[in-house]
């Protein structure tokens, strides 16, 4: 599966692998992105640990993968995974170039 | 394969005989002269039917088109409709049944074609199909004849299914219902179903090679395992229509045959050949479909997405996901208009509302946009609720089933303490500690309970279960082969084909 469906930042790898190690999940577990309903704009992010399923696309960093499903793909094909830990928050950021609206706490947005 | 039957559908003219039962009995006496139920097919409906002797073997058998419990239609193959007609004339007593030639012609429609024609519903090639008296065009027939074949049901070679015992055919699966009561013959049918089942069996075997004239015997290391009806070319490879033994009726299995001086590989398939329905090929359309969009084919997706759905009308992603592709190219009513679609399908969708939501807000409509959103809301809560009660609701289970374990393990423990060497018991607990992932002392119980009753098949199976997780891949194998062998001695074809399954798997 390409690389190019979603993008992650090396800070946003580094905080992922880091979290690796530290749950040291087991080889059919990665991180999964998703969309759910709801959220102040509509559609919001979730992130979590997951089973791989059979038709994930997989994103694989070493050991660490990165699990979208088919429908999620369709919501999140382009977004940019980053970590920010600044003055406003610590934590992983959705950057969405196609998103017309994100709400204030960074997590919701429509397309 | 056949992928164009799928997508588009197809409608052929049958030159088979029609014959009319007609009166107030029609319904009951046909109901206990042939194998299949007849009285529970609903009206305007159709399915396949037997007709056997008393020995079981077949005598005739034709589509059932029930339009009413006093008229029903057989549609038979020319050459038995006399032999149908005879034979039903011969068990009329005094019935009121009128049993006549009907001179009407029918076509078929199948897959998608069938939505759209009025007639007896029912499935026909492992599709759903509609058979009509309308005079259809003919549509998509290239691939008929092959398709026919390869799916099982039978044709006009009648001398494949006439006078073998109906257990030893593809009509066995198709037109024998073991609950329904008597007719002639039906003692034999279920004596052998109770026991080990069919001697032989129908399959269609696949060979990947071209080849012809191959006799009509199967041989496999000398001996005779089955026999050939016919066989067809197409795509490269060689499909057989046959009849094999029960040793060698296991799914995927490879046979390597013999023909005078020429040897070849064959894979067995039951019938029908082609297992997927269209709801299956609506999934690997969509599956086509999330491809084409993550490389950028928007176009393609759009259009994969569109057939998915007409071929199976209650896909729920497939709708989602077209109505998100068109709002990314700011299509918002035709987006709009498939979520309407997905919430009437599934009321408690949140990504309908807020979806809706969504591109009703891009359209200016604020009011509407804000109602889904609160729909979306109450929906997601409603969801989290469900959520709630269905982890409940396993954890419970979850929770009797570890009470039901503990007190079948005392059970057996019970009983090694009198008996260390008993089969039953040593399988039970083989199985418990399968269950509970501790595979290395599933395997010692297990082991028992071969040692001690080697025609134990489910204990084979089980055995390679504990010993694949185990990562013990080579001894699964040989269990597997082992167990193979014993439970098609045995007659067990469900431990047969699971084992058989597993094996392919590893191989």
């Amino acid at each position: 599966m390409s690389k190019e469906l979603v993008q992650i930042t090396e800070k946003a790898l580094g905080q992922i692998k880091e979290i690796f190690e530290k749950e040291a999940p087991d080889k059919n577990t990665g991180l999964r992105l998703a969309v759910v309903g709801g959220g102040c704009s509509g559609l919001s992010y979730k992130i979590e640990f997951g089973q791989i399923k059979d038709k994930d696309n997989i994103l694989e960093f070493g050991d660490v993968k990165v699990l979208i499903d088919p429908k999620s793909s369709i919501y999140l094909k382009g977004i940019v995974l980053d970590y920010k830990d600044g003055l406003n928050g610590k934590g992983f950021v959705f950057d969405n170039p196609n998103a017309k609206n994100t709400c204030g706490c960074g997590e919701s947005f429509s397309v | 394969m056949f992928n164009n039957i799928f997508q588009n559908g197809l409608i052929f003219k049958s030159n088979w005989k029609l014959i009319e039962l007609a009166g107030s009995e029609a319904e009951h006496f046909i109901q206990n002269q042939s194998t299949n139920d007849v009285k529970s097919l609903n009206n305007n409906h159709f399915q396949w039917n037997t007709l056997l002797d008393i020995a079981g073997k077949v005598v005739s058998y034709f589509l059932l088109l029930k339009q009413s419990s006093e008229k029903i239609f057989l549609l038979t193959p020319k050459d038995l409709e006399d032999v149908l007609i005879d034979r039903l004339d011969k068990y009329l007593i005094a019935e009121d049944v009128n049993i006549i030639k009907n001179e009407q012609s029918c076509s078929f429609a199948l897959g998608i074609k069938a939505k759209k024609v009025n007639g007896f519903k029912g499935t026909f090639l492992n599709l759903p199909a509609v058979i009509s008296f309308e005079d259809l065009e003919p549509f998509n027939t290239n691939d008929l004849e092959k398709f026919w074949f390869i799916q099982g049901d039978p044709t006009e070679n009648t001398s494949e299914v006439l006078g073998n015992i109906v257990n030893n055919t593809y009509l066995e699966e198709l037109a024998v219902n073991y609950k329904k009561g008597c007719y002639l013959g039906q003692e034999t049918v279920s004596k052998i179903y109770s026991r080990r089942g069919a001697a032989y069996k129908f399959v269609i075997l696949e060979i990947n090679d071209f080849l012809e004239n191959l006799g009509d015997n199967l041989i496999c290391e000398g001996k005779k395992i089955g026999k050939i009806f016919s066989s067809l070319n197409f795509q490269n490879k060689t499909y057989i229509r046959a009849q094999i033994n029960r040793e060698n009726r296991l799914e995927n299995k490879k046979l390597f045959l013999e023909h005078n001086d020429i040897k070849f590989e064959a894979i067995v398939h039951y019938a029908p050949f082609i297992k997927y329905g269209l709801e299956d090929f609506a999934i690997n359309l969509y599956d086509e479909a999330i491809k084409a969009f993550q490389n950028d084919d928007e176009e393609i997706a759009i259009e994969k997405l569109l057939k998915s759905i007409e071929l199976n009308p209650g896909f729920e992603d497939a709708y989602e996901s077209l109505g998100v592709i068109y709002g990314r190219q700011e299509k918002f009513e035709q987006a709009i208009e498939l979520m309407e679609k997905l919430s009437n399908l599934n009321p408690s969708s949140v990504m309908a509302h807020t979806n809706m939501s969504l591109y009703h807000m891009r359209l200016g409509n604020i009011e509407i946009a804000e109602e889904h959103k609160s729909l979306a809301t109450i929906k997601s809560f409603e969801k989290f609720g469900k959520d709630a009660e269905n982890k409940r609701i396993q954890e419970q289970l979850e929770k009797q089933k570890q009470e039901e374990l503990g007190h079948r393990e005392s059970m057996f423990k019970q009983v090694l303490e009198i008996d260390k060497e008993d089969a039953l018991a040593n399988y039970g607990m083989g199985d418990i500690e399968l269950i509970r992932q501790d595979y290395f002392e599933s395997i010692k119980y297990l082991e028992q309970a071969i040692k001690t009753d080697p025609k134990y098949s489910v204990a084979y199976l089980t055995l390679s279960k504990s010993l694949i997780k185990s990562n013990q891949l080579d001894k699964a194998k040989e269990i597997l082969k082992l167990g193979i062998k014993v439970a098609t001695q045995n007659g067990d074809m469900m431990p047969a084909n699971e084992m058989q399954s597993m094996l392919v798997d590893l191989s």
